[in-house]
């Protein structure tokens, strides 16, 4: 194990660099930022030219990026242009909301989907597996802007049950949790069955009837126990690619999180901020995936990474 | 090609090819016939699938109207079942008074050529890019590995809002952008399969007659990875198409004239109060479509993968 995750966060730096340098080559080959931050101000050509000097966008692109690396070393990413203030504080001040959503959002699908998984598992055709697989199916199908725009109009708009943006109640999380929720509820639900299908035809699953063991006692005991090891995969995949829906999701329900700043950061050119958010949630994206893959090799001793 | 049978290309080089005689592989039509007596959802998938395909082929020269006709005089009529309804416009107008109808008609084009053409890309320059990692190892290989890593470490959602308000939503960006997120999936699986297949019996008699590296991987492996690189693409195919409709829904996908359903439903946004239909038609739309090609990819998978055929 050792050696592996040392090798493992080795080429997670490597990815990182790499990470950062696309973003902001990208960024760089998109324009001159001075000249969209003043657009259609009064700035002369020398104010501008200072302005350049002073933010380091005048020298080559190598450069930047090694000042940037050099800042990284120093815990400073760089200085938002629109808001004047160190990215890391404004990332920090948003990323709480951001987490608070997904941790909600997974708690919520994993609270469905392992009860359904396992008693469509267990139960196949009875009436929960075949909601299993609607919900698989519906659950994948729908469009996460157009599940959230669908809650809204029904739960806000007509109903008035819910508020449909903001995070100024408690009861404002649960649309946008229920949103971001759904696909990986129906991911969930759908890897387990499958897998708990698997894991009940085996010998000892055999052996355990055989022995007049209650098939509640086996499917819980037994079978869920060596069932759940793909789901942890699917829960760590997941719960990075929330990350993602998240730029939606916070998008539709004004939720001040990473991702609506993600989405304002772009629309207003601000090259640190959207470079800064984006090497963020990459080490959020890569540390998840590490430590799934410790946890699984960790519960299945079959695997040991070389 | 036949693509049913995963066997090793090259025939009567294997043991299993032997001693089995050719008769008794179904064919390929009876396999699809079959299945489809069997799996209901399978048909109901297709049927969605081919709506979606007439609507994007030859829909628009069935409903000629201009989808982008502005009528403001009939603006934010209800669908035809609702009291104020006509039968002008069966699923009602927008804000400016465009059929709603017309415009999903018109809408289907643009997921279908961007699906398409992002899948079918992704899938050569994915599949490419495995079977060199996978033949030249070494330094090309870490060097394409990485780059699948950082790829899948960038939050792709990002990437993609910032590319095409950077460079602007064309047909032809976003086309890129998906290419972009897309390759990564082929090129690791054709990767690990070609890492497997070419330690098999038949990769082996190919090496030994003498042929090029090269001529192995292209004649002898990737036939046999073919299978699998559709399913995935199937599936994958879904994908594309939520994320180009997520794309133009946050304003930086494809331009007017362009009709794209993700845009109408970011239209419908505004008017959830006085006119539910202009997000909710687009976006059922899409739902149904998204679950049709959804079927589809389950059916090809067990179809095209012997291992997970019931029979």
């Amino acid at each position: 194990m050792g050696p592996y995750i040392q090798r493992r966060l080795l080429l997670s730096i490597v990815v990182l660099f790499g990470v950062t340098l696309v973003v902001s080559a990208l960024l760089h080959i998109s324009g001159d930022p001075v000249a969209i931050m003043l657009a259609g101000g009064t700035a002369t050509v020398e104010q501008r030219d200072q302005l350049r000097r002073e933010l380091g966008f005048d020298k080559p692109f190598i450069f930047q990026y090694l000042d940037f690396l050099t800042g990284v070393t120093q815990g400073d990413l760089g200085r938002s242009l629109r808001m004047n203030r160190p990215v890391v504080e404004v990332i920090f001040e948003r990323l709480p909301s951001t987490i608070w959503l997904t941790t909600v959002a997974m708690a919520f699908a994993i609270v469905v989907a392992v009860p359904v998984g396992v008693i469509s598992a267990a139960r196949p055709n009875s009436f929960i597996d075949y909601f299993g697989r609607m919900l698989t199916l519906v659950g994948q199908s729908i469009p996460l802007f157009w599940l959230g725009i669908m809650l809204v109009m029904v739960f806000s708009v007509r109903l008035r049950w819910l508020p449909s943006a903001g995070m100024l109640e408690p009861s404002s999380i649960i649309l946008p949790a229920f949103t971001l929720g759904l696909y990986p509820m129906a991911r969930i639900a759908r890897t387990l069955r499958a897998s708990m299908f698997e894991v009940l035809t085996r010998d000892y699953c055999q052996t355990a009837r055989g022995k007049g063991l209650s098939e509640t006692r086996i499917v819980v005991g037994h079978a869920l126990r060596n069932a759940v090891l793909p789901v942890i995969t699917v829960i760590g995949l997941q719960y990075g690619a929330l990350l993602g829906g998240a730029v939606v999701t916070e998008t539709i329900f004004a939720w001040p999180g990473v991702g609506l700043l993600s989405v304002q950061a772009i629309q207003w050119r601000d090259f640190p901020l959207v470079r800064a958010i984006v090497a963020v949630v990459s080490v959020f994206f890569i540390v998840i995936n590490l430590l799934t893959d410790i946890l699984y090799a960790y519960l299945n001793p079959r695997i040991r990474y070389s | 090609m036949n693509v049913v049978s995963r066997q090793p290309a090259v025939a009567g080089v294997t043991a299993v090819e032997t001693v089995m005689p050719q008769r008794t592989r179904p064919r390929p039509f009876a396999v699809v016939l079959r299945s489809l007596r069997r799996d209901r959802a399978a048909v109901l998938g297709l049927i969605l699938v081919g709506i979606w395909l007439a609507m994007a082929t030859v829909g628009p020269f069935v409903v000629r109207s201009d989808p982008n006709d502005q009528v403001l005089r009939d603006a934010l009529l209800p669908p035809v079942w609702e009291a104020e309804g006509v039968a002008a416009h069966p699923f009602g107008t927008d804000h400016l008074g465009r059929d709603i109808f017309v415009r999903i008609v018109h809408g289907a084009r643009t997921s279908l050529i961007i699906g398409l053409s992002a899948v079918g890309l992704a899938i050569v320059v994915g599949s490419l890019a495995g079977v060199i990692a996978a033949q030249w190892g070494g330094t090309v290989d870490e060097i394409i590995m990485r780059l699948a890593d950082i790829q899948l470490a960038i939050p792709f959602i990002l990437l993609a809002i910032a590319v095409l308000a950077l460079l602007g939503g064309s047909l032809l960006n976003m086309v890129m952008v998906l290419i972009l997120a897309g390759w990564v999936v082929y090129a690791r699986v054709v990767r690990s399969e070609v890492l497997h297949l070419r330690e098999m019996e038949f990769a082996l008699a190919a090496r030994t007659i003498g042929a090029s590296q090269m001529r192995i991987a292209i004649l002898h492996l990737l036939p046999n990875v073919t299978g699998l690189v559709i399913v995935i693409g199937t599936l994958e195919l879904a994908n594309v198409i939520i994320l180009e409709a997520a794309l133009s829904f946050l304003g930086v996908g494809v331009r007017p004239p362009q009709v794209s359903w993700g845009a109408m439903l970011a239209d419908g946004r505004d008017y959830l109060t006085e006119a539910w239909w202009i997000a909710t038609m687009p976006g059922a739309t899409i739902s149904l479509t998204i679950l049709g090609v959804n079927l589809v990819g389950d059916w090809v998978r067990d179809i095209l993968d012997p291992r997970r055929r019931k029979d």
